[in-house]
């Protein structure tokens, strides 16, 4: 409903400006269309492609249709291919670990993010910037370094070690290094701003005189903050819990540095197979496929679940 | 009104408020009575909104103490005073219904006290009656008009049934028509219901027309507190006479006063009888304040005359006329006359008219 005005007025300037001005709007959108053309579509496209092709055994593909990849995703059929199908629980596991990292990264980065968001929108207009730019300084050092510097950081005799042993907190070094605690450490450390960003947009928006009508109802602060704030401010929420989840499932930094062999993730599977002589491109086209369809469908449950609270 | 009987349900007790080196209120003390329509009633920024925070509880004292029932209430935080607010954008929460809206306050006070389920429900209706919404409990606040949502702002304060209800500018985002009949209808529940209302207003019309009694602050203090009658024929100061309706300010000083009947000397000269606060002394120099409704017109050698002036121009207002007149010391003098047909007044701009004024009309103020 509210779409109507501001269609309404253009479509009345457009007639104003006449017909001359359509190919030349066409024209302009070339970019554009270009730009998902060829960086978006064409890719996904292209990797829909090689994921039904047949693997060269040195890299790359023959053109030769096949579902190989697949059928190597989700069936074991022995080593020579002539047993009967059994469920392959190799990739299924990466993925379902994947999945809960992911999870558990996302649960994470809201239960830190939520409160620093709402510190930092509730400071007053002079101090906001300085607290955003806090947040976001360490985002200017690039993600390899970062998570190089988490390792060298939190290994047995780094510096974390050593100075709790200094302080005489602990008597032997944490062990942490190729260990999940080290890979949330790792995840949460990139993507806590996705988190902290979107959510204080939409705390920044809310109107605090809504949770002053709450206390002056009788609600204690925390019943204000479930049943008043919350509601408000869960576009953020969601939109940060997308942001941090759907990298956090395709990481592949995090995983490979700080979290060793045990702690495989897709990204590291997905990464392997187009590395060297060793890869199968198809099979690595197929794990993105398969990790894209997964992406979606999350977002597509968001987008429903959108449209029924726009609905109502 | 024998107000000394009354019980007192809001007690302020010297209450001061700094925000850092700003005073929002300096010294305030004053009663509200139980059942009574109370209004604070000042310009933006005298302190008016900062005090029924306090009283809600969304602002703390710097110093002084505000009591309820004879109970401090200045520890208290806002969710646990037995207070309700109408906020100025009524805030309702967005995401729930009409109804939710109003049983929020029932809600949380069920966790505390034996509030049963049907009880909330009963109640929730009987205030959607109340208010006239009972159609619209399903509807969110979105799809409601301004008028609505104020009525729901109304009905979801007042479902917790609070001993006090304030009300923050509650009519200044409606239009005229709306404003002038909500008046009305605040002012029958708050007859119907009982529960003191304490609100706070700039606009003096509403003021006069719904309250029992009225402060009039300016700021950061109460300049003069009264039922309305008495405010606008009484003013005790300058301010106070010149924020509520039109008055005429001439110049002058005191030359006698005796228990409140004197007389003064204005700027040209004429001497006339006024009333003047007895504790005024004489030859002090001050203000004569007269409403312009009390003036009236007649021929400039009029014995009864003690003002004239020349005509300006007329200022047609409906069922009243304006008349802007000037005195020899070149002060404004605005006349009010009623547009009956004895009226016809016949008297153009730049005719030279005397002015009659009683001496009760004449209010003579040192500041």
């Amino acid at each position: 409903m509210a779409g109507l005005t501001p269609t309404t007025s253009t479509g009345t300037s457009a007639t104003l400006s006449g017909s001359a001005f359509d190919p030349l709007r066409k024209r302009l959108l070339f970019p554009a269309w270009f730009v998902i053309g060829f960086f978006l579509v064409l890719p996904v496209l292209l990797m829909l492609v090689y994921s039904f092709l047949t693997k060269e055994f040195r890299g790359g593909v023959v053109w030769e249709f096949s579902t190989a990849s697949y059928d190597q995703f989700f069936f074991d059929r022995g080593l020579f291919g002539d047993e009967p199908a059994k469920i392959e629980w190799t990739y299924i596991t990466i993925f379902w670990r994947s999945i809960v990292q992911a999870l558990i990264a996302t649960v994470i980065c809201l239960l830190i993010g939520f409160p620093t968001a709402y510190f930092i929108a509730t400071r007053p207009d002079s101090t906001r910037n300085l607290w955003l730019f806090l947040v976001t300084v360490p985002y200017w050092v690039n993600l390899l370094i970062r998570t190089v510097s988490m390792k060298f950081l939190i290994r047995d005799n780094g510096p974390m070690n050593e100075w709790l042993m200094m302080v005489g907190l602990i008597d032997s070094p944490i062990h942490l290094i190729n260990t999940n605690i080290a890979v949330q450490l790792g995840l949460f450390y990139s993507y806590l701003p996705f988190m902290v960003l979107p959510v204080y947009a939409s705390v920044e928006r809310f109107n605090f005189s809504l949770a002053e009508a709450a206390a002056d109802l009788y609600a204690s602060r925390w019943t204000t903050l479930r049943r008043v704030i919350l509601p408000a401010v869960k576009p953020g929420i969601i939109a940060g819990c997308i942001l941090v989840f759907v990298p956090s499932l395709g990481a592949f930094l995090a995983p490979d540095l700080l979290g060793g062999a045990k702690n495989f993730m897709i990204g590291s599977l997905i990464e392997e197979q187009f590395k060297g002589s060793a890869g199968n491109w198809p099979f690595g086209a197929a794990c993105s496929m398969i990790l894209l369809s997964m992406v979606l469908l999350v977002l597509m449950v968001y987008a429903r679940s959108q449209a029924r609270a726009g609905a109502q | 009104m024998n107000q000394n009987n009354q019980q007192i349900a809001i007690d302020l007790n010297r209450i001061s408020k700094n925000y850092g080196e700003v005073t929002a209120l300096h010294n305030v003390s004053g009663s509200i009575y139980d059942n009574e329509f109370f209004t604070l009633l000042g310009p933006s920024g005298c302190g008016k909104t900062t005090l029924l925070r306090i009283i809600a509880g969304f602002e703390t004292v710097t110093a002084g103490d505000v009591l309820l029932y004879g109970e401090s209430i200045a520890e208290l935080p806002a969710n646990k005073r037995p207070v309700n607010t109408v906020f100025q954008q009524y805030s309702l929460f967005p995401h729930m219904t009409v109804a939710e809206n109003v049983s929020f306050g029932l809600q949380m006070q069920a966790r505390n006290r034996t509030r049963d389920r049907s009880f909330i429900k009963q109640r929730t209706a009987q205030m959607l009656e109340l208010v006239q919404l009972e159609s619209f409990a399903k509807r969110k606040p979105a799809q409601l008009s301004g008028g609505q949502q104020q009525r729901v702002a109304l009905a979801r304060a007042l479902a917790p049934e609070p001993r006090v209800l304030l009300l923050d500018e509650p009519l200044s985002a409606l239009d005229l028509k709306l404003r002038q009949s909500m008046r009305v209808e605040l002012k029958q529940i708050q007859q119907q219901t009982g529960i003191t209302f304490v609100f706070v207003t700039h606009d003096q019309e509403e003021a006069l027309t719904m309250s029992d009694r009225i402060a009039v602050m300016s700021e950061g203090q109460v300049q003069q507190t009264g039922d309305a009658h008495s405010i606008y024929t009484n003013p005790s100061n300058l301010f106070v006479a010149d924020f509520i309706g039109e008055t005429n300010k001439l110049d002058g000083v005191l030359l006698e006063n005796n228990m409140g009947n004197g007389t003064c000397r204005l700027k040209d000269g004429t001497v006339l009888s006024c009333t003047a606060r007895s504790d005024i002394a004489t030859d002090a120099n001050g203000t004569l304040c007269i409403r312009p409704e009390r003036l009236a017109i007649t021929s400039v050698d009029d014995p009864a005359a003690v003002l004239s002036g020349a005509i300006e121009r007329f200022h047609f207002l409906g069922t009243d006329t304006q008349v802007v007149a000037r005195t020899s010391t070149s002060e404004e003098l605005l006349v009010r006359v009623q547009n009956t047909a004895a009226n016809q007044l016949g008297l153009q701009a730049g005719d030279r008219v005397g002015l009659v004024v009683d001496a009760a009309s004449a209010t003579f103020l040192d500041q």
